[in-house]
């Protein structure tokens, strides 16, 4: 099999053409014109090519050969305006072209941000309702990550291809062990929101594994989340990536219910004040503040659809991931998820 | 509205904001984008193709807000279509460009409008309220400061993916910025007969990067400033007159005044009180600008909906704008000067 992964040289591009090359398979990889691959360990087995998926004007001649499109590529920071464009127009760019060539099969990195949290109830899983117009509350990843995956329908649909949304949860790994999921820092006091409610991670590797089933398998038009099997409370990972990391912070637990109840009050307030215009600091929004929601997650489809099993269990995850030198200071930093 | 980039979500929001508007349809080449667009706003329609989207609602306004390089062809097809038009800056790449539209725009007798909008802002008003109360005496110097870290990471200057239209024209990324200096020079100095510049490129080699212009009016000077890799941020306008020095910043909802001394007054006293007084405006504006943000107020891009607002109730009353033709090329003008100073041209 012969697949093309853009976003290849990005944390779940690099390790899902590992994956592939670790199964024999035949990777053309896409990277950005300025983007570094050395030091990435790619054999002769990665065909590298250079595009910028918003301005290259030949995208058709990247499929030639290519039985599946694993695409991953998509800008998880920066401007509203960037992210949309980078990720739904690059991914309506990139399918458009793709319409012309042989190749008939999508695999499409989703994302949990496009779920409706606020919704959810209980458990969230392929059945949680989406977004739908008030997502544009929730800042640009979550817009860009839903149009995408509109688009990405309305392509596939066009064009009868089959297409396998993959919704990762927070995807973490070496050099990616801060989960926003966790909370926020506050001076020298790390905050985590609620004590016994778990995050939905999936190790990058359990995750490109399910990347790789999904190019493999013949499974039609699905749509599948991919969280690892066991999950570990907010509380239980902030503290392990603390110590781990070498990280002096004091860890200070705030019940959901009390920030909800901030968050209701301050929505209040500001509706007193100034009507429906009042705006609220983004951890005080209902719709961001849901994302913090204590929720159980469920992996029962991906395992049945892909016959995936995590690779890695939660405590081996955290020995791999924090098997390197702590440097937290590189490893800070806000991302989508 | 065509584009549908950031830059037209705020003229989205504004237009939100003028009675006589209702926004018909959106137009952006990429579908995807348009939809959203329209998603968002709850704009009945959408295109990808302009002359499509002419042809099937028939505008009465065409608010182009696409890249540069796009603006004329666009502005030139809407006002055949019979439509005003209101253009993000810069207008045309050059004069001749804007001489050509502008005759368009007569033969239809359409108004042919460029965006503005910090003309517009509270604090522009209220520095022009002064000028023209004759508080300020007589004006000697304008200083227009645009110094923003435009160079920073994920920056559409820096990305060598899809490097910015701007970076390959005349003027760099300043060509972006120009248009907007030269309207808060012109606003208080009046027509200019002559301008001297001197560019640099950045630190990393971005073209138009600075720029420093002397431009000499009738009756005094205008100094322009733009650096795009300063921070903190600073827009101001600083107005010198014979009788008061006023500052304002675009980015702060703050005008700050310095009074001269009556004859007779002493000084020290006269010193201690416009120090007293700034502080004074400077802490009431950080207040406000809070206060404002918090009750969704739209910050900077506020005089874009003053400008709409304005244009369209005069359109709709069959008045003329309040960005005239003369004040309109005037500009261009003064524009087209400064970039004849680019070293590569
Ligand atoms: N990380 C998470 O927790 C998480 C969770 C759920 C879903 N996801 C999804 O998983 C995918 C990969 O995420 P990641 O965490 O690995 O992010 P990442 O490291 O930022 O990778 C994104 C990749 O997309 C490429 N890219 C961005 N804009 C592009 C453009 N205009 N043209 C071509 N390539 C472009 C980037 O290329 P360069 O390297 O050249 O810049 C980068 O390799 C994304 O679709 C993301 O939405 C991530």
């Amino acid at each position: 099999m012969r697949a093309l992964v853009t976003g290849a040289s990005g944390f779940l591009g690099r390790h899902v053409v590992a994956a592939l090359r670790a199964r024999g398979h035949a990777v053309r990889a896409m990277v950005r014109p300025g983007t570094s691959v050395e030091g990435l360990g790619w054999d002769e087995g990665v065909e590298v090519l250079r595009v910028d998926l918003r301005v290259e004007p030949a995208l058709a001649a990247c499929f030639d050969d290519v039985d599946v499109l694993v695409h991953l590529a998509a800008q998880v920071l920066g401007s509203d305006d960037a992210q949309f464009v980078s990720t739904a127009v690059a991914t309506e760019r990139l399918l458009e072209a793709m319409a012309s060539t042989g190749t008939r099969k999508v695999v499409l990195a989703g994302s949990f941000a496009v779920y409706d949290w606020v919704r959810a109830d209980g458990v969230l899983d392929e059945d949680t309702p989406l977004e739908s117009s008030a997502v544009y509350e929730r800042g640009g990843y979550a817009v860009a990550k839903l149009w995408q995956e509109r688009v990405a329908e309305r392509l596939a649909r066009a064009n009868d291809w089959a297409l396998v949304v993959l919704r990762p949860g927070f995807i973490w790994g070496e050099g990616h062990t801060f989960i926003p999921g966790m909370g926020w820092r506050l001076g020298p006091v790390q905050v985590v929101l609620g004590l016994d409610r778990v995050l939905p991670l999936t190790h990058v590797e359990n995750c490109a594994d399910a990347f790789v089933l999904a190019a493999e398998r013949d499974v039609g038009n699905a749509v599948l989340n991919v969280v690892d099997t066991q999950l570990p409370t907010a509380w239980d990972f902030t503290g392990e990536w603390l110590r781990r990391g070498g990280i002096r912070r004091a860890r200070v637990t705030l019940p959901f219910a009390v920030m909800h109840a901030l968050a209701r009050v301050a929505e209040w307030v500001s509706r007193r004040l100034f009507g429906p215009r009042g705006k609220l600091p983004t951890m005080l929004m209902p719709r961001r503040l849901a994302m913090f929601k204590p929720l159980w997650f469920s992996n029962t489809r991906l395992r049945r659809a892909l016959g995936w099993e995590p690779r890695l269990g939660l405590e081996a995850a955290l020995d791999r991931s924090f098997a390197g030198a702590a440097r937290p200071s590189t490893d800070d930093g806000r991302r989508g998820g | 509205m065509v584009g549908a980039g950031a830059m037209a979500r705020e003229h989205a929001r504004g237009l939100a904001e003028v009675p006589q508007a209702t926004l018909a349809a959106v137009c952006d080449r990429s579908r995807v984008r348009a939809e959203a667009f329209a998603d968002e706003f709850a704009v009945p329609a959408w295109h990808t193709d302009v002359a499509e989207m002419l042809d099937a609602v028939r505008p009465d306004v065409v608010h182009v807000v696409t890249p540069a390089p796009t603006h004329r062809a666009i502005a030139a097809m809407a006002l055949e279509a019979g439509a005003h038009v209101l253009v993000e800056k810069p207008i045309c790449p050059d004069l001749d460009q804007l001489r050509a539209l502008r005759a368009l725009a007569d033969r239809t007798g359409k108004a042919l409008l460029e965006d503005h909008n910090y003309l517009f802002n509270a604090q522009t008003r209220r520095l022009v309220a002064l000028r023209d109360s004759g508080a300020l005496g007589e004006v000697r110097r304008v200083e227009v400061v645009f110094a923003v870290d435009l160079l920073g990471a994920g920056s559409p200057f820096v990305d060598r993916g899809a490097p910015h239209p701007a970076l390959a024209l005349p003027g760099g990324i300043a060509s972006e910025f120009v248009t907007h200096m030269a309207y808060l020079a012109l606003a208080f100095l009046g027509p200019h007969d002559a301008v001297q510049a001197a560019w640099d490129r950045a630190p990393g080699g971005q073209p138009g990067a600075v720029l420093s212009a002397l431009v000499q009016g009738r009756h005094g000077h205008a100094v322009l400033g733009f650096d795009a890799a300063c921070a903190p941020p600073q827009f101001t306008v600083r107005v010198l007159g014979t009788r008061m020095r006023a500052e304002l910043d675009l980015l702060e909802p703050y005008v700050a005044t310095a009074v001269a001394a009556e004859p007779g007054a002493r000084y020290p006293l006269v010193a201690m009180r416009n120090a007293l007084g700034q502080s004074t405006q400077h802490a009431a504006a950080a207040v406000r600008g809070l206060w404002g943000r918090l009750g969704g107020r739209r910050g900077p891009y506020h005089g874009l909906t003053e400008l709409m607002r304005e244009s369209y109730a005069a359109l709709d009353a069959g008045r003329d704008p309040p960005l005239t033709a003369r004040w309109i090329d005037d500009v261009n003008r003064l524009v087209a000067d400064l970039l004849a100073t680019w070293p590569s041209s």
